[in-house]
């Protein structure tokens, strides 16, 4: 399966895109920037004053990076998720691995102020971010048993969403128990924001993440051989065990560290698969791997970019962004895939 | 070469416990076409999944040219047998030639890049069904009979001793049915496979296959169609299926 000459015009053209939604979401926010700060910035910083050197560094960059990392790794985490379910609806958000993350985050955010414990609160690097891997995962077991009795697709889907219900049930007697403070803090990070986070915690996320995302080329055979069925997969000499548990562990981690820093960000790990499916028109990982990571990125810049501009003052929730234009590709591919996956 | 041996010994098989078929005893040497066959819940599909090492034997044995699928390493078993399943593939932005292709998985690299001589044998395999004309469609654009022989020529350019097919005529119609029943014979003697197939067009299949395998009250009862016409239980099914 070689890449071919239509598919690395379409490579680059997205590269393009990704380079100027980079720069647009740089100087987009409620301090106006150029770019030519944001080279004076690299090649000649004592030309800018220490507020703008922080503003550049722990808000703009910080900003666009995790904006980039966490459209990347959701979309990729839906690719994995909708292959291995072989169900073109799956992904983290519809699926409640979402909602296990927020469960395990406001455990730690506001689990602890109801025990009387320092809060971590929602900036909190590690505890809050293995705390959100662990309440994804616990969600993820369950689908992965359903997905084993239940073949079909809707039923497991719907498994998902009322298991996503209890979760959020769990989570409003935890919020009934928590301080004013921690309620507060774990209220604004459901809103979703690529803001939130300190530089720290932006190097933290790539640290988890970007391996997550090379490991995933390493399946890209099995993963191909996996659209065929289960079985075939497995009389083909691929491990569909380990291979279940490999995507298993990426998608908590993926979906998990991003829903940690970052609040729920719903509708990206299902729809953009989607996307780069119909515009790279092709089910072959190794390229449908690297075009959802850009295709991720972009999506989730725009969405960054508008959620930042439509407001008169201030900034719109990212996940109300995502959720408009997320839904409508889902609609879509629900008409369109009466009879066929994927 | 060696010569192909697939030998079932006092073999009992099942879910958790309950025995789906037991104390089975059949042996098949060299290439041959077997027709396993026998009622909706006979058994045939256990005995099936059984043999392609997805679920453990009861008790008894199971020889493949001298090995028990289960358990087998993965790796091995793909070069002794290939599959081809009962539902139709239908996925959409994947070709005809690609899906053969995956057929070439246990000889390649971890980036599935296909050397000439896997590019050849995949030519030969599309040629051989003769799809080598509609090899860039997409699977979903083809038609039934199109799709299973393309799932047949992914298994022939896996060059596995053995073919194993489970119920592949149940989605034809007439004519791919007598078209997909005569490549299987020709694929039996001219590749020396040795060819296991389920199926209910018993009328089609039965004149052609070498052995028969017929599942009936937990039981298997063996041997050609001549053999089994004499039997009582098998002139009944027979009778109904028709």
């Amino acid at each position: 399966m070689h890449i071919s000459l239509r598919h690395s015009i379409l490579f680059i053209i997205l590269a393009l895109l990704l380079l100027l939604l980079l720069v647009l979401d740089f100087i987009t926010g409620s301090t106006p920037l150029g770019l030519s700060d944001l080279f004076s910035y690299w090649f000649n910083s004592d030309a800018l004053n220490d507020e703008t050197i922080i503003l550049i560094r722990d808000f703009r960059i910080t900003r666009v990076v995790t904006a980039v990392l966490a459209g990347a790794a959701l979309a990729l985490s839906g690719l994995l998720m909708q292959t291995i379910f072989r169900n073109p609806l799956a992904g983290p958000y519809v699926l409640g691995i979402s909602s296990g993350a927020g469960f395990g985050v406001a455990l730690a955010v506001m689990g602890t102020s109801a025990l009387g414990i320092n809060a971590f609160g929602t900036g909190g690097g590690w505890p809050v971010l293995i705390s959100a891997a662990m309440g994804s995962a616990a969600v993820m077991l369950v689908i992965i048993a359903a997905s084993l009795k239940m073949r079909d697709n809707v039923t497991v889907l719907i498994l998902g969403m009322l298991l996503g219900a209890v979760v959020s049930a769990l989570i409003s007697i935890i919020e009934y128990a928590a301080n004013s403070l921690s309620l507060k803090a774990y209220v604004i990070w459901g809103m979703g924001s690529l803001s939130a986070l300190s530089y720290q915690n932006m190097i933290l996320l790539a640290t988890v993440v970007i391996p997550g995302m090379l490991l995933s080329f390493f399946a890209g055979k099995p993963l191909n051989l996996f659209l065929l069925g289960e079985d075939y997969a497995g009389m083909s000499g691929v491990n569909t065990k380990s291979l279940r548990l490999i995507v298993f562990i990426l998608t908590c981690v993926l979906a998990g560290a991003v829903t940690a820093f970052c609040g729920p960000l719903g509708f990206v790990g299902i729809a953009v698969p989607h996307i780069a499916r119909w515009i790279f028109r092709t089910q072959n990982h190794f390229v449908l791997i690297p075009a959802v990571l850009i295709c991720g990125a972009v999506f989730m810049l725009v969405a960054d970019i508008l959620s930042q501009r439509m407001a008169a003052t201030g900034v719109l929730p990212l996940n109300a962004i995502t959720a408009i234009t997320g839904v409508p590709v889902i609609i879509y591919i629900i008409i369109k895939n009466q009879k066929s996956y994927f | 070469m060696q010569s192909n041996s697939l030998i079932l010994n006092n073999l009992t098989v099942g879910y958790k416990n309950k025995p789906v078929l037991s104390a089975v005893s059949a042996a098949i040497e060299g290439s041959q076409l077997v027709l396993l066959c026998g009622k909706n819940g006979s058994g045939k599909s256990t005995l099936m999944k059984s043999m392609l090492g997805l679920l453990k034997p009861m008790s008894g044995e199971i020889k493949i040219n001298g090995f028990a699928p289960y358990p087998m390493s993965i790796a091995k078993k793909a070069a002794l047998v290939s599959y081809v399943a009962a539902k139709p593939v239908n996925i959409n932005n994947i070709t005809v030639r690609e899906i053969a292709e995956t057929g070439r998985a246990p000889y390649t690299s971890w980036n599935h890049s296909m050397s000439p001589t896997d590019n050849k044998i995949v030519e030969q395999s599309l040629e051989y069904l003769q799809i080598e004309h509609i090899q860039h469609k997409n699977i979903d654009e083809v038609s039934d009979g199109e799709r299973q022989k393309t799932m047949i020529a992914r298994a022939l350019a896996q060059d596995t001793p053995y073919l194993l097919l489970d119920e592949p005529t149940a989605f034809l119609d007439y004519p791919s049915k007598t078209e997909l029943i005569r490549i299987l014979i020709r694929l039996s003697k001219e590749f020396s496979k040795t060819v296991v197939l389920t199926s209910h067009d018993l009328d089609l299949l039965i004149p052609v296959s070498d052995r028969l395998w017929f599942c009936n009250n937990g039981e298997v009862i063996s041997g050609s169609s001549a053999d089994l016409h004499k039997n009582p239980s098998f002139r009944l099914f027979y009778d109904k299926t028709l």
